[in-house]
């Protein structure tokens, strides 16, 4: 029986970028240092690292930390992000912006979606629900500063996250996780040796003889799985069906001209293109369907979509949606693209480490093997933060009127997830929207993208009728003009970049 | 405007009044009329109605103020539920509706303690919740922003069932509600209009309030059981608490008020009449009088809104009457209902997410009851007799290994009720996270008895119960 007398206070993390960073810095910062932490990482396997863009929770995990902001985005070339635009999701030419934050207020215990729905249905109002989001009308208007945090400000109804270089993110990660402590090694696993009797992982064998051992792995080896798909074997549940791109070319270019302040993401006919505005450049992308278009149209339809120069090759990645049915098994836990992927679409990647790193925390085993009790929840929260994620995607695709494109065609006709349908239906009919509290995404995230994706309600609640008419068309306009005349007052995004974080020059 | 513009609410005593009186008051504006069918009254003197937090705020749209619930119904204040001898070793939890601890170093505070139990504390979790220790020791705790700084406190009322439902009638008066005495009610074959003593009516919605015009398959939800209501004589001095006290065979439950102590007893489904009434009376300690035995089994309707059919409190399900009043049912529905007024002619959505969300929240209630047995340290066929959904297995699983509550949505008790339940029931947690261990024991120490300090200097500054109920309505003091 083997014995190792550190017990489950060793951890040892395959796998850098930002899942293996963000999962030893994390884990550094939460746990006592009887913990030892080991990163095994090869500088030969190239890590995904597109531009990234984020949820306001990396704030948290950043604060977590006692990371500076300003120095954070200094260093990581970060840009502030309102929202994410979307072109062409619904109807072909036109746009929405999902943003971070609420749409109008509720009033007399009604949602505010029903209010504005009456008051269009009554002829009071012709403002489109986005001049009612602070965070909308800001990103449109290309400006940015830090919210309010006094409740009773306009100023205090929305949040922001960033988009920056994952790459240099992990850097930065990486020297605060060694500076504290955490042990990174350099080189490739030749091979895994595993305890007879449990089946679970004893010890990497690296390509140059280092034995790495340890209590706990975790496998932030990407979409191989090294230790999670393949060695532990964890069923892959497979979501092409639903979710049909299984690929993407990556390229950058110079930094944008103009610097919006939000992610943007626009239809085509195979797939989307992504546009992330970094400090120092630009990232952009084209996910598409191999089953929809041919990898090397998919790649003209990046190089056509480009706004600058391009910095590199475009390159190419394959990938397949979905998750792996248990994200810990035995004593290996999948972190990142080694437990499920699904694209970039609404930015979920590192929220989805975020919350794994945290979990992981806080259900690591004390002493003797891992428990699988604290496993099973594990799973059940990591299968709820991805199945809610995956509905919401699929809600962008499904709801589309662009008519005639064979791969829109096949998302606005596909059976949907049950969870999805049941939601679409409530929205459809009456304008309620999703009531759940754990997981994402947020009520008004739901109805930004629900009505983005030109879902109209053919009713509201009935109980918005008790409010007075003319109260209502009141209250509508002062909210806007509250809206209106504070973004007025607002600096640009790329002026408020330049004072609060510009990168140093180089 | 509401496509339901009349409502007919069928059943009696305070699931009735209340139900009618909220749906009135807050479908007014939109000039939606109510009837309340009432059927014959059925509740005894020995009946009551612990009542949940939440019924508060139902209250307040009624514009039904505290101290006229509790003059006109001789009604008093609970904290939470004290459990006795659930565990093996015998021991008194409180259960309160409440925070227990603060958070420190941004960790949540059940994982501070166990740490600190292991480390030879031996002050319970229970002392460190203020609303616990101001139960226990025959106070109030009066809100200021010391107490809401440090975290949840809520209360709920000991509610003799006559006079509350004396109270809300009137009550539903004033709002406008109508009301037709009844004998008999039924649905039409075709569920379009009630048929009243022989006499058509036909409203757009019937919600029954009672089980008469409910039809419909259901779903067992715990052992059967048979249980014991009575009245007692009222304690000299009233805690602001019920006692749950759990034997071999079943547990009793004492319920101060001021006209009475009220007694609740739940055994075995074969017990006979004279050992439950015997068990009753050693249980609580008291002689009774309007004693009412019932034969109870749990189960919950599989469709709740069947074609114009809404199956509020009872009516949607019969649950043990551990930890949860019957009322806080009837809300549920009220609040589910009033979120899903139907806008066509078409309630197909309506109905099914009624359903579902209905269905979801009675299963974690459901689920909380099932642990108090599963989970019971306790032994006995009375215990033993439990079943458990998996996601009680799985809860129980978790706490025993890591004193953590899984989340789930739909959930009626918080974290830290379920955590004291769990304790209550005798259930150690193996570990707890990590992540405490970095807090620094001496800095731990040093807030546990910040807090133990400021509970105990907050807690002899509070009134007695018996006192600030005599402050309410000073022409009711004894």
């Amino acid at each position: 029986m083997n014995q190792r007398s550190d017990g489950n206070s060793s951890i040892v993390i395959l796998g850098g970028g930002t899942a293996g960073w963000m999962t030893a810095a994390g884990l550094r910062r939460l746990l006592p240092s009887e913990y030892a932490i080991t990163l095994v990482e090869s500088d030969e396997i190239g890590t995904v690292g597109v531009g990234e863009a984020t949820l306001p929770h990396i704030k948290k995990f950043n604060d977590m930390l006692g990371l500076d902001e300003a120095d954070f985005m200094r260093r990581t070339g970060a840009t502030f992000k309102l929202g994410i635009q979307f072109v062409g999701w619904d109807h072909p030419g036109e746009a929405y912006i999902h943003p971070f934050g609420a749409f109008g207020e509720p009033w007399g215990g009604v949602e505010f979606q029903h209010h504005w729905q009456r008051a269009k249905s009554l002829g009071r109002t012709t403002a489109p629900l986005d001049h009612f989001s602070y965070a909308v009308t800001a990103a449109n208007a290309g400006v940015f500063t830090h919210p309010d945090e006094d409740p009773g400000s306009i100023r205090s109804t929305y949040s922001y996250a960033y988009h920056f270089d994952a790459g240099r993110y992990a850097a930065l990660l990486r020297e605060w996780a060694i500076d504290r402590g955490v042990v990174r090694i350099e080189g490739k696993v030749a091979s895994v040796a595993r305890d007879p009797l449990t089946g679970d992982v004893d010890a990497l064998e690296l390509q140059r003889g280092e034995r790495v051992t340890g209590g706990i792995f975790v496998d932030c080896s990407g979409f191989r799985s090294l230790l999670l798909g393949g060695e532990m074997q964890s069923s892959w549940e497979d979501w092409t069906h639903w979710l049909p791109c299984d690929a993407a070319w990556a390229v950058p270019t110079a930094r944008a001209a103009t610097m919006p302040p939000y992610t943007r993401a626009s239809a085509r006919p195979g797939g989307w293109v992504w546009r992330i505005p970094l400090q120092h450049r630009t990232g952009n992308g084209h996910v598409f369907s191999t089953q929809f278009i041919d990898p090397a149209d998919a790649r003209e339809t990046l190089l056509a979509a480009l706004e600058e120069e391009p910095l590199d090759e475009p390159r190419v990645l394959r990938f397949s949606p979905g998750r792996r049915t248990d994200a810990w098994r035995g004593n290996v836990i999948g972190v990142g693209l080694a437990s499920g992927f699904l694209e970039p679409l609404e930015s979920t990647s590192i929220f989805l480490i975020q919350a794994a790193v945290i979990d992981l925390a806080n259900l690591l085993p004390r002493d003797g093997r891992p428990d699988p009790r604290l496993a099973a929840e594990f799973n059940r929260l990591s299968g709820m933060q991805y199945d809610r994620v995956r509905d919401f995607l699929v809600l962008h695709y499904t709801a589309n009127r662009r008519v005639g494109e064979p791969l829109w065609d096949y998302l606005r006709t596909m059976p949907l997830p049950a969870t999805l349908e049941d939601k679409l239906e409530l929205f459809r009919s009456r304008g309620t929207l999703p009531d759940y509290a754990f997981g994402l995404f947020a009520r008004d995230s739901w109805l930004s993208v629900l009505e983005g994706q030109g879902i109209q309600p053919t009713a509201h609640d009935p109980l918005a009728d008790a409010a007075p008419v003319d109260a209502l068309a009141e209250r509508l306009d002062d909210f806007r003009e509250r809206i209106a005349g504070s973004v007025a007052a607002m600096p640009s995004h790329a002026e408020f970049l330049a004072d609060f974080c510009a990168e140093a020059a180089q | 405007m509401s496509v339901v513009r009349s409502i007919a609410v069928v059943g009696h005593d305070a699931p009735l009044w209340l139900a009618a009186s909220v749906l009135r008051r807050a479908l007014a504006p939109l000039d939606v009329g109510v009837t309340a069918v009432e059927l014959p009254p059925r509740a005894s003197p020995g009946d009551f109605h612990a009542t949940h937090p939440a019924l508060e705020a139902l209250h307040a749209k009624l514009g039904l103020e505290e101290d006229v619930l509790l003059g006109a119904t001789g009604g008093c204040f609970s904290y939470g539920r004290n459990l006795v001898g659930f565990g093996a070793g015998g021991e008194a939890h409180m259960l309160a509706w409440a925070d227990y601890g603060v958070p420190i170093d941004g960790h949540p505070f059940f994982g501070h303690w166990l740490r600190a139990r292991r480390g030879g504390l031996s002050a319970a979790l229970q002392d460190f919740c203020v609303a616990a220790v101001a139960a226990k020791n025959g106070r109030m705790l009066l809100p200021d922003d010391e107490l809401r700084a440090f975290g949840r406190a809520d209360y709920g009322y000991h509610l003799p069932a006559l006079a509350y439902a004396a109270l809300l009638r009137r009550v539903a008066s004033a709002v406008g509600v109508s009301t037709i005495r009844a004998n008999t009610v039924a649905l039409t074959a075709g569920g379009d209009a009630l048929n009243v003593d022989g006499q058509s009516l036909g409203v757009d919605l019937y919600v029954d309030t009672s089980g008469a015009i409910s039809t419909g398959e259901t779903t067992p939800a715990g052992a059967a059981r048979r249980v014991l209501t009575a009245r007692a004589p009222a304690l000299a001095t009233l805690p602001p608490y019920a006692e749950v006290r759990a034997d071999d065979f079943g547990w009793t439950v004492l319920y101060p008020s001021r006209d009475a102590t009220r007694v609740l007893r739940c055994t075995m489904s074969n017990s006979s009449d004279d050992a439950v009434i015997a068990a009753a009376t050693h249980g609580a300690g008291l002689t009774q009088a309007d004693i009412v035995l019932q034969d109870l089994a749990p189960a919950v309707s599989k469709t709740m809104w069947r074609g114009r059919a809404v199956s509020l409190g009872r009516a949607a399900a019969r649950l043990d009457p551990l930890h949860i009043d019957e009322l806080y049912l009837v809300q549920l529905g009220l609040v589910r209902l009033l979120a899903l007024l139907p806008v066509s002619d078409d309630w197909t959505i309506e109905r099914r997410e009624f359903d579902r969300a209905m269905r979801s929240h009675i299963d974690r209630i459901v689920d909380f009851q099932a642990a108090t047995y599963a989970g019971a340290t306790r032994r006995g066929a009375f215990w033993a007799d439990a079943s458990a959904s998996a996601e009680v297995e799985h809860k129980l699983a978790t706490f025993a290994a890591r004193g953590e509550i899984a989340p789930m949505e739909d959930e009626t008790f918080s974290p830290a009720e379920w955590q004291a339940l769990l304790l209550a029931l005798g259930i150690e947690p193996s570990s707890y996270s990590p992540l405490y261990d970095r807090t620094d024991p001496r800095h731990l120490g040093g807030e546990l008895r910040r807090m133990l300090g400021f509970i105990a200097e907050k807690v002899r500054a509070q009134p007695t119960h018996d006192a600030y109920l005599a402050s309410l309505s000073p022409e009711r003091a004894a």
